[in-house]
């Protein structure tokens, strides 16, 4: 096993398409994608003030949970047509009473609009403390689950690499020539992704590092809950390929195979929150395995408990044994040798 | 001879499935899939409220602080909808407050509140009535404060509208790629010198394609305005000709751009690379996939999605859309027809230079000929 | 003692058969060699003794009593393939290899491995830079560092150039001198003549001969044409071909320009003869081409058929 495993380092980390794509491009990936899907559930809303005071200008600026957009006056009704912003706060001044006027434009069904209005009804430039504390929190500023199920897909097919290596063993005669040794059938396939499963936790953890660095919400208690759903969906993806790998006789036919990685990763959420999805793509989605690592980490943001996840983690473990076994035997069918 | 040549090119444009695709399939695709699946994302509609409530706790309270909690939290909960809840396990409720089964819990004490909010994974909604819970907690409603509500009568632009735009958006501009492929395929042939050195000359090459495919744009119109229509029940109001115009200007563009493309660029393999990329860049900048509300949200390239046509296209759509007819659909009609023009200019004098050397070089050959 | 002894092995894919009732031994020591054309059922007959090709029927035993499982340690094999790995040095991948068989001593063994082969200068580089002879010593060397009591080589000179492949060949033979005991398949009749200590020839998955070399060409009446030029064209050319004439040894004979084509029976002194009377009518000898019996008379002669590509 030894000897399998230091070689399969060796193959694996003198492949430098291979380190690219486990380890930089996730992370690269992962910074472009946050640009390309922005979807957030965050209200927004432009506030104009005409008047020398700030009060209602402060407190809507200080309303946490709702984002504040730059907008012109005359740009309102364009903004909100379009959607870039939600409710607009004009501030002006009766010149004959001296009270601060604050119309709130709004195209007439906004979730937020009571608590903007109750916002600037309690407006105040007051600088007394506060009779109200309040724990602090450290949560970052940029959404990491849009990126998610894109981040899965590229996990998960990042593990074709280990399928091709061992398609390329079999046409080489290279695997026969292992078989025949006292090398057991399980130790080869397991010293190959027992190295790929390091390599790629690796990635991934690299990928929440720089999250992390880069002030990255993952909305859980540890983070590092986050780390081992990853590691879950790496040994997942390495099962997958060694069994796809006993499907197809060539490198390129993989290529097949990753395609249906994509069009779950689609189904899952890739490219728009699962949430707005329709009803059927949905449906289609929670047979995903991509969609239950998705909401295993969900219910650990919800629930601030890793066990909530035990069932999404059992679901994709039970899958991850089933391709294994069935990966290993079809691998192994050959060299039951019965003489 | 024109015909001639039209027919074939239009034959060659729908043999070829991906063609068929670009025409027919993606419009319909986009538009149906994104038109249902952003329908919730672009009505801001995202269930920030639902289902929400707060616990409190009394720690020795005091009456004063009673009254003011009872108050606020009527004022929060009329308003807002967010039930108030009192509990006596105060640890219990601070574990389900990060359970995410609360927003918060607030201790009621003599001299204060205390806020527990979960520190890890409060909702934005939790973010909103906090802040508005502290803000009620130290200050009382200004009664020097005047509060307008001012419901504008805009029709906002729903995500089938939107989609619809994009659907098309992303047709027409693909539709570059059928132009610029049946340059390619007459290069690699070798029929388009035959074709210039003929009757018909270099001219009627462009004319037919460019008709072909004003042709193939107008069912790529036709189709996705029909589908919403008849999907969707959208009300086009007053300025669907204008909406229509601005789809054929941008055809306009489109057609242009890979003839340009497709005559000066001999590499089938490279004009597809460079249209693709052209197309696929101008359609992410534009808001084709994702809303363009949402990229306006990220700095630098809220200035960046500015240099893309279907970023103005989509501008004057919308405002089209919303019965407001204004400087914004001019100036997109009037841009797109000069890079049109000038795409088109740039066609035409290459391609006769094109056949004036090869006219000069069948000449000399024939010279060649002749003599002994 | 039979060091293999295959009985009666069998082996169809879909419709064809591949393999059609093979039975063979090879004695300890011995180079045996299997020599038919391509598709002729070789390589499927070594895949079903290595297990590497489960058989429909019919017996593989080593050593008169085990079976592959048991004895699988003392086979090397070298397939047709480069089982190599590219991406590592020559050093690395005979030590994987032979590593995969335990034992003590990894590394002289790996030394010796590639000294055994002319690589021990090489040996740091990366086997994706080698040419392809280089290539297939390196096959050989994974294949026979762990000092098999086996070898099975399946074509392992496909390919490369002659200066190669008479090394590996020089190789196989210090094998053998070394006590292992080789199974070499081929389609090249030469290579299978000179290494070989008895031949199976095997055609549509059937043998359809076998023995040393001297009992299978012994079987095939076929001459050996002989071609003499002379360095000028000359009447006295016509002259030898008269007094030849008179040789009842010898078949046919035709003069072509200024050389002499002599067909005649296996061992028969012509070309003593030709020389001699080359002397007596003062002519210079250009050339002297001998062809023998190929494979493809082989085949002619015991199937009627050519031999096939």
């Amino acid at each position: 096993m030894k000897n399998m495993i230091v070689t399969a380092l060796k193959l694996f980390g003198r492949n430098k398409a291979f380190l690219f794509s486990v380890t930089i491009i996730p992370t690269l990936l992962f910074l472009l994608m946050t640009v390309l899907l922005p979807y957030t559930k965050k209200h927004s809303v432009s506030v104009i003030n005409h008047t020398d005071d700030k009060a209602i200008e402060n407190s809507i600026n200080g309303i946490d949970g709702i984002n504040i957009v730059e907008a012109k006056e005359d740009k309102i009704a364009e903004l909100i047509t379009r959607g870039t912003i939600e409710l607009a706060v004009v501030i002006n001044e009766d010149p004959e009473t001296g009270f601060a006027v604050a119309q709130i434009y709004n195209s007439g069904d906004s979730e937020i609009y009571d608590a903007v209005e109750l916002a600037v009804s309690y407006a105040s430039d007051s600088s007394q403390n506060s009779i109200t504390s309040v724990n602090s929190s450290d949560r970052g500023t940029h959404n990491l689950m849009n990126t998610l199920p894109f981040m899965l897909y590229k996990f998960i097919e990042g593990a074709s690499v280990l399928g091709a290596m061992i398609i390329a063993d079999r046409k080489k005669h290279i695997k026969d020539r292992i078989m025949l040794s006292c090398i057991s059938p399980v130790t080869y396939i397991s010293g190959m992704t027992m190295v790929y499963f390091i390599c790629s936790c690796f990635g991934s953890g690299l990928y929440c590092l720089v999250g992390g660095i880069m002030n990255y919400d993952f909305g859980m208690r540890y983070p590092i809950h986050y780390f081992i759903m990853l590691c879950f969906v790496n040994l997942f993806s390495a099962s997958f390929y060694i069994f796809a790998a006993t499907l197809v006789n060539s490198e390129e036919s993989l290529q097949g195979v990753s395609t249906l990685v994509l069009i779950s990763a689609f189904f899952s959420g890739m490219l728009f929150p699962f949430d707005y999805m329709p009803k059927v793509f949905k449906m289609i989605g929670n047979y995903c395995p991509q969609r239950w690592i998705v909401k295993g980490i969900e219910n650990i943001q919800v629930s601030g408990t890793f066990s909530a996840a035990f069932p999404q983690i059992g679901l994709v473990f039970t899958l991850t044994l089933i391709f294994l076994i069935i990966g290993v035997y079809r691998n192994n069918k050959i060299i039951n040798v019965r003489y | 001879m024109f015909s001639a040549i039209f027919k074939k090119d239009f034959k060659l444009a729908l043999s070829n499935p991906m063609h068929i695709g670009i025409i027919a399939i993606y419009p319909i695709i986009i538009i149906i899939v994104f038109g249902f699946t952003m329908r919730n994302n672009m009505d801001n509609i995202y269930g920030t409220f639902d289902n929400t409530k707060v616990f409190y706790y009394r720690d020795n309270a005091s009456d004063e602080m009673l009254s003011k909690f009872t108050e606020i939290s009527e004022i929060i909960s009329d308003k807002i909808g967010v039930e108030f809840e009192e509990i006596s396990d105060y640890d219990k409720a601070c574990d389900e407050v990060e359970a995410s089964k609360a927003y918060a819990v607030i201790k009621i004490e003599a001299d204060g509140y205390d806020y527990f909010r979960s520190d890890f994974n409060e909702t934005y909604g939790g973010d909103i009535v906090r802040t508005l819970f502290v803000e009620l907690s130290n200050n009382e409603a200004n009664s020097n404060t005047v509060v307008q509500n001012v419901s504008l009568n805009i029709k906002k632009v729903t995500a089938d509208v939107y989609y619809t735009f994009a659907g098309l958006g992303i047709a027409i501009l693909f539709l570059a790629l059928v132009m610029s492929n049946s340059f390619g395929r007459d290069y690699s042939s070798g029929t388009i010198e035959k074709i210039m050195m003929s009757k018909a000359g270099a001219h009627s090459i462009i004319l037919s394609k460019f008709t072909c495919g004003a042709i193939l744009g107008l069912i790529q119109i036709a189709i996705a305005l029909s589908l919403s229509t008849l999907i969707f029940n959208i009300d086009w109001n007053h300025n669907l000709g204008m909406i229509i115009m601005v789809h054929i200007v941008m055809l306009l563009f489109s057609l242009c751009f890979g003839l340009m493309v497709g005559i000066l660029i001999p590499n089938k393999m490279t004009t597809y690379l460079a249209i693709c990329y052209f197309a696929m860049l101008s359609n992410y900048l534009g808001g084709s996939i994702t809303p363009v509300y949402l990229l306006e949200r990220i700095p630098i390239l809220k200035y960046i999605i500015k240099i893309s046509p279907i970023y103005w296209t989509n501008q004057s759509l919308t405002n089209l859309y919303n019965g407001t007819n204004d400087s914004k659909t001019r100036n997109c009609i009037i841009v797109l027809l000069a890079f049109a023009v000038v795409f088109m200019a740039v066609t035409f004098l290459y391609t006769s230079s094109k056949s004036k050397s090869i006219s000069a070089n069948a000449g000399y050959k024939n010279q060649e000929a002749i003599q002994p | 003692m039979n060091i293999i002894e295959i009985n009666n092995l069998k082996k169809s894919f879909g419709g064809v058969t591949a393999v059609n009732g093979i039975s063979m031994a090879a004695e300890k020591g011995e180079i045996l060699g299997m020599l038919g054309p391509n598709g002729a059922g070789k390589s499927t007959t070594i895949g079903c003794i290595l297990g590497i090709v489960a058989s429909d029927s019919g017996s593989v035993v080593y050593e008169g009593k085990y079976s592959l499982k048991k004895w699988k340690k003392h086979i090397g094999y070298i397939p047709q393939e480069l089982a190599i790995y590219d991406e590592l040095t020559a050093e690395e991948n005979v030590s994987f290899f032979c590593a995969l068989y335990g034992g003590k001593d990894l590394k002289n063994k790996v030394t010796k491995a590639l000294d055994f082969v002319g690589l021990t200068d090489v040996r740091k580089k990366k086997a994706g830079t080698f040419s392809g002879g280089m290539k297939r010593r390196l096959n050989l060397a994974c294949g026979v560092a762990h000092n098999p009591t086996l070898i099975i080589m399946d074509e392992p000179t496909v390919g490369i150039d002659p200066q190669s492949r008479n090394r590996i060949l020089e190789n196989v033979k210090k094998l053998n001198e070394n006590g292992a005991t080789i199974l070499y398949t081929t389609h090249y009749m030469p290579e299978a003549e000179e290494l070989c200590d008895r031949l199976v020839v095997v055609d549509h998955g059937q043998i359809i001969t076998a023995g040393t070399k001297h009992e299978i060409t012994s079987k095939i009446s076929k001459n050996v044409v002989t071609t003499v030029s002379f360095q000028d064209d000359s009447e006295h050319i016509q002259n030898i071909a008269a007094e030849l004439k008179s040789d009842n040894d010898i078949t046919d004979i035709s003069v072509e320009e200024n050389a002499i084509k002599v067909k005649y029976a296996e061992g028969v002194p012509v070309i003593k003869d030709i020389i001699n009377l080359s002397v007596t009518y003062s002519l210079d000898i250009e050339n002297i081409i001998t062809e023998e019996p190929t494979l493809e008379d082989i085949f002619l002669t015991l199937t009627g058929k050519a031999l096939r590509d």
